[in-house]
C-alpha cells in the first residue's frame, strides 16, 4: 500500500490544473469541465482519507459531491444554452450584459 | 494497490486533466475528462471504495459527460468561433501560483507522510456497499433526503432555464 501523501499530492496537483482551466479559459464549458476536475480532486481526498482511517463517512460525503456535481453541471449547461441563445457565443467575456 | 499501478494511473490522470484544459475544441476536452474520470474510477477501486467507483463510471463518466457532449454537439462551434490560448505574462504568473500551491501543499503534506495516524488497517468488509448504505441511511439519512430534494430543485431550474419563452426565435 503507498502512503496517503502521494494520493494527496496527486489530489493537490488535479485540483491545480482545474484552477489553472478555470483561470487561463474563455471558453465556458471548458470552465464547466475545468470545475468537475476541481471536485473530482476533492473526491479523490475524500476517498483517500477514508480509505487510511477506515471510517466510511469520506466516502459518504465522496456521495454527496458527486450528485451535488451532476445537478451543477445540469444547471450550468442550462444556463450555457440560454446564455448562448441571447449572445451567440460561448465566450465568457461576450458576457458583459450586467455591466453598469 | 503496489506504487506501479499507482504511478501509472497518476500520471494518466495528470497528463489527461491537463489535455482537458489545454484542448482547443471542447469535445477533445471532454473525451479527455472522460478518461481522467474512469483513470480516477481505477483508483478508487483500488483504494476499496467500489461503490463510489462504479458511481463515478455511471454518474460522471456516463451520464454528465453525456449531457456536456450533448451541449457541445448542441452548440456546434465552428472553426473560428473555437478560442486560442494566448500566452501572455499573466497567464504564466497563473501557472507559477499553481505550481507554488501543488509545492506547498506537498510541503505541508510531509508532516503527515511518516506519521502512523494513517496507517491502513485491513479489514476485509471495509468498502462494501453494505457498509456504504449503513452509514449513507443511519447517520447521514437527513443529508440524504437534502441531496433529493437539490436534486428536485435542480431539474426543475435546469427546465426553467434552456426552456424557450413565448415568442422568442428557435
Amino acid at each position: 500500500m503507498i502512503p496517503l501523501y502521494y494520493l494527496l499530492l496527486l489530489s493537490a496537483a488535479i485540483f491545480a490544473i482545474g484552477w489553472v482551466g478555470l483561470m487561463i479559459r474563455r471558453n465556458i464549458l471548458i470552465l464547466l469541465m475545468s470545475i468537475e476536475l476541481m471536485l473530482n480532486a476533492v473526491n479523490l481526498t475524500f476517498v483517500s482519507f477514508s480509505r487510511y482511517s477506515q471510517s466510511m463517512d469520506g466516502q459518504v460525503i465522496a456521495f454527496f459531491v458527486m450528485t451535488l456535481a451532476a445537478c451543477e453541471a445540469a444547471v450550468g449547461l442550462a444556463i450555457l444554452i440560454t446564455l448562448f441563445r441571447y449572445h451567440k457565443s460561448v465566450n465568457s467575456t461576450d458576457f458583459n450584459g450586467m455591466r453598469g | 494497490m503496489s506504487p506501479l499501478a499507482f504511478g501509472i494511473l497518476a500520471a494518466l490522470v495528470i497528463l489527461s486533466s491537463i489535455a482537458v484544459i489545454l484542448w482547443r475544441n471542447p469535445i477533445g476536452s471532454a473525451l479527455s475528462l472522460v478518461f481522467t474520470l474512469l483513470a480516477l474510477a481505477v483508483l478508487y477501486f483500488l483504494l476499496d471504495a467500489p461503490f463510489v467507483g462504479i458511481l463515478q463510471i455511471l454518474v460522471y463518466a456516463g451520464a454528465v459527460m453525456v449531457l456536456f457532449i450533448f451541449v457541445i454537439m448542441l452548440i456546434n462551434l465552428k472553426e473560428d468561433e473555437l478560442e486560442k490560448i494566448h500566452w501572455d505574462w499573466k497567464k504564466a504568473v497563473i501557472v507559477v501560483f499553481a505550481l507554488a500551491f501543488i509545492l506547498t501543499a506537498g510541503l505541508v503534506l510531509l508532516e503527515i507522510k511518516d506519521s502512523h495516524l494513517f496507517e491502513p488497517i485491513l479489514n476485509s468488509e471495509f468498502g462494501s456497499s453494505r457498509f456504504l448504505a449503513k452509514a449513507l441511511f443511519t447517520r447521514y439519512l437527513l443529508s440524504f433526503e437534502m441531496v433529493s430534494f437539490i436534486i428536485l430543485a435542480a431539474i426543475i431550474g435546469a427546465i426553467l432555464l434552456a426552456r424557450r419563452g413565448k415568442g422568442e426565435n428557435p
